[in-house]
């Protein structure tokens, strides 16, 4: 019986949690601040750049979603801080090419201090330096991609219909070869 | 038997290799074929589920104001609104996210924009073969409806644009009121990667504004 009941609460948990976990919030004060934080500019050695619209956006979204309480959010803020005071030794005069212009050395450690504002907030988070996105992975919310490629491709692809004719004409010439050269050594 | 078997053996043995290799390659190209030689109009219409989004018969009756507390924000890949515009023949569902994935099943939501009624700019894109066929038909003062699970907006289309896919003035996401972008690649007949887009925006008319701050 007690097994019974335990397993009943444990199955009601996880779905009390699954629920809880998909319905949304409001950005409240303190999330606010990191918002704020993340909007202003950011200071460069030869000037200063702003971190994309798309990204703060994402980042609104990610916390309508998930819930930061006053002592997380004052940490992400130090994180913050801690991130945009590497990047003022850094040249730029756009975020991505303050990105590009980072030393590896640079790159893993705002990356670390990154990885580490979403660690308080009980998330993962990778960087695709090629693709250039950023995806945070947290078990409450859910996964977002941080992707700065607004315009996707929205036509059919022309690589696409090459190899595929490419294919076919291949598939078509080995059958011809093999045809024919079966017919010349019965021929013989 | 020689000369047809062994052929036709390795034809299908070959084929099924390079389908399971090629198989993202050969889909566009059976589409395309399709597109040529099909003498139907094609059937774009949903089989996802969509039983969430709100069937709403009168706009006017939804409350105008709605807290984001009691909504519930999609995650990539979700089908959380269908997009109409009349008299233009578009009618699809609308994904949260843009991926090749999603783009190949309906229209995707670009999620550095914001969801319809968050007061800001809410970018859809859609290929042009299939999904957004239909938005070379739109014009200035046309009417597109989307029913979201939150809420049913209607935007009222104010400008048409061929522009530069890298082109970043095309759209404002930072933009302060609630607007509507959808773009597809142009020209429509063109096969393979194309440079430009074709943008159609779009002011909201009406729809409930979602509050999702706790600042008064």
């Amino acid at each position: 019986m007690k097994k019974i009941i335990a397993t009943i609460t444990i199955v009601m948990l996880v779905v009390l949690s699954v629920l809880s976990a998909s319905a949304a919030t409001q950005i409240n004060t303190d999330e606010q601040k990191v918002l704020d934080a993340l909007s202003g500019s950011i200071t460069t050695s030869d000037g200063s750049v702003t971190i994309p619209d798309s990204y703060i956006n994402q980042v609104k979204q990610y916390l309508l979603a998930k819930e930061i309480d006053a002592t997380e959010a004052t940490t992400i803020l130090a994180k913050i801080n801690e991130a945009k005071t590497v990047t003022k030794t850094v040249p730029g005069t756009s975020f991505t090419k303050v990105y590009d212009n980072m030393t590896s050395a640079t790159k893993n450690n705002v990356i670390g201090i990154a990885q580490d504002a979403a660690d308080v907030a009980g998330a993962t988070l990778t960087v695709n330096a090629t693709a250039k996105t950023v995806t945070i992975a947290d078990s409450e919310a859910g996964t977002f991609v941080f992707d700065l490629n607004a315009i996707k491709k929205t036509g059919v692809s022309g690589n696409a219909v090459m190899a595929g004719i490419a294919s076919v004409l291949l598939l078509g010439a080995v059958s011809y070869v093999i045809f024919a050269s079966r017919k010349i050594a019965l021929g013989k | 038997m020689a000369f047809f078997g062994l052929p036709l053996i390795f034809v299908i043995l070959a084929y099924v290799i390079i389908y399971f290799i090629a198989e993202p390659i050969i889909t566009p190209v059976s589409s395309v074929f399709d597109m040529i030689t099909g003498d139907t109009i094609p059937d774009f219409s949903q089989t996802q589920n969509t039983n969430d989004i709100l069937e709403i018969s009168n706009i006017a009756d939804q409350a105008n104001i709605i807290s984001s507390a009691e909504i519930k924000i999609p995650r990539n890949g979700d089908v959380y609104a269908t997009l109409t515009i009349d008299g233009a023949g578009v009618n699809t569902s609308v994904y949260y996210g843009d991926d090749n994935a999603i783009l190949r099943k309906g229209v995707g939501q670009y999620t550095g924009s914001m969801l319809p009624g968050f007061g800001s700019t809410t970018l859809l894109g859609g290929h042009v073969n299939t999904y957004f066929k239909g938005l070379k038909n739109v014009k200035v003062g046309d009417v597109i409806n989307i029913n979201t699970t939150y809420g049913a907006y209607e935007y009222t289309v104010t400008n048409l644009k061929v522009v530069d896919y890298q082109d970043k003035t095309a759209y404002d996401l930072a933009a302060a009121y609630d607007n509507l972008i959808l773009y597809t690649c142009y020209p429509f007949g063109t096969l393979g990667f194309t440079a430009q887009r074709y943008f159609v925006y779009a002011e909201l008319t009406s729809g409930p504004k979602v509050k999702y701050t706790t600042d008064k």
